[in-house]
């Protein structure tokens, strides 16, 4: 006796909802599918888009110990013997938009709990919520899109640019730059040289800008440069340690 | 090849570090007290880095002494997360256990000392020995970390 093949239901989907394997309805994507919507979106393209997920060398490059030893660094490097799940996406300028100069970036990582996909954090410029948010702060900064930082309070009822406005002035820096740090958003201009803060290229030294501009040149470097494993090409993460 | 949980730690530091899934989650405190009358157990934790930045690791020194043999075991480690909020996830490569050499008791002081049982892999700046010296009355231990002289909190346990 034959069995009538299952009937698909219909659905749509949008190439960012890819990643997560949803469909504009919020469906879930079966794996399968999901590979075959990557290959017709890429040859709908007329410059690709390529993805890649899997265990990689973390290009990530920080004296993480003596950022705990209250900044007194040592110059190692304690992220040059670690591995990252990554997920790496390339896609052309063009995707971003038409207006160089009003693109920004953030991303963030959404757990599954229960069917249903729960923001965990999110990220855009290097050591934002680390260094500037205590406690329960870092929570609510996770829980709330940029567009809300400007207005957001902490858990103190202050807002989140004076609360990072003390910090700036504790540290040595500038309170104003609350205001720049605030949204948290990565700006890439395509028309302009990419580096920090225009983007960020996995070796530019996102800790020693940081420090240089938190601390108001009182700090300029933790010692530590970057990897030499970075690779060329796509996924330019270098192999697993 | 290091097996690296990166999610557990952005959760609660905000940004990117690696880490290793060490267990179950810890008390968020220290403490210390009696199994009878020579034998001392004890954890000691502090935050790190210290104010104006907020604390997203702690530090943790913990062990079982007989002051009366002199003898005893310490472990030390650092553990993403506050005091407040630590979690049982350990930096990697931070964890130690450590052989007691010596206990000096003076009123409510003890002051322990102890050495590295496997020195190899030590961090840069990482001395291969301990000292800490625990205040019973201020319920407070002083301790090296890299270098550096760090207060720790010990509370009361059963």
């Amino acid at each position: 006796m034959s069995r009538a093949a299952p009937r698909r239901r219909p659905f749509t989907w949008r190439p960012e909802l890819l990643l997560l394997g949803k469909t504009t309805e919020g469906r879930q994507l079966s794996q399968a599918r999901r590979h075959l919507l990557a290959r017709r979106l890429k040859s709908q393209r007329e410059e690709p888009i390529d993805s890649s997920q899997g265990l990689r060398s973390d290009p990530f490059f920080f004296d993480l110990l003596g950022f705990i030893n209250n900044l007194h660094f040592t110059g190692s490097d304690f992220f040059a013997d670690k591995n990252v799940f990554a997920i790496v996406l390339e896609v052309p300028n063009s995707a971003l938009g038409t207006s160089p100069s009003k693109t920004s970036l953030w991303g963030r990582t959404l757990l599954s709990q229960s069917s249903t996909l729960v923001r965990d954090d999110r990220m855009a410029r290097a050591a934002i919520n680390t260094v500037f948010n205590h406690g329960q702060d870092k929570n609510i900064f996770n829980s709330i899109d940029p567009d809300k930082d400007l207005t957001a309070l902490t858990a103190e009822g202050i807002t989140f640019v004076q609360s990072f406005r003390n910090t700036l002035t504790a540290l040595g820096g500038d309170p104003d730059l609350a205001v720049v740090l605030l949204p948290d958003l990565l700006n890439y201009d395509f028309s302009k040289p990419t580096g920090y803060l225009n983007g960020r290229r996995l070796q530019d030294d996102v800790i020693d800008i940081s420090l240089t501009l938190v601390t108001g040149g009182g700090l300029t470097t933790d010692g530590v440069g970057p990897h030499s494993d970075y690779l060329s090409d796509f996924p330019y993460l270098g192999q697993p340690h | 090849m290091k097996t690296i949980d990166r999610r557990d730690f952005l959760k609660m530091a905000g940004a990117g570090s690696a880490v290793v899934v060490a267990g179950v989650a810890m008390p968020v405190a220290g403490y210390f007290g009696w199994t009878n009358k020579d034998i001392l157990r004890f954890r000691a934790v502090t935050g790190m880095p210290k104010a104006p930045l907020p604390s997203y690791a702690s530090y943790v020194i913990e062990g079982q002494v007989d002051l009366r043999a002199r003898t005893g075991q310490l472990a030390k480690s650092i553990h993403a997360g506050a005091p407040d909020a630590m979690s049982g996830v350990v930096f990697p490569g931070t964890a130690r256990s450590l052989r007691v050499t010596d206990i000096k008791q003076t009123g409510d002081t003890v002051l322990i000392s102890g050495e590295i049982t496997d020195k190899m892999g030590l961090l840069k700046g990482e001395s291969p020995t301990l000292s800490i010296e625990i205040d019973r009355s201020a319920g407070l231990a002083q301790a090296d970390f890299l270098g550096s002289k760090v207060v720790m909190r010990l509370d009361a346990h059963d």
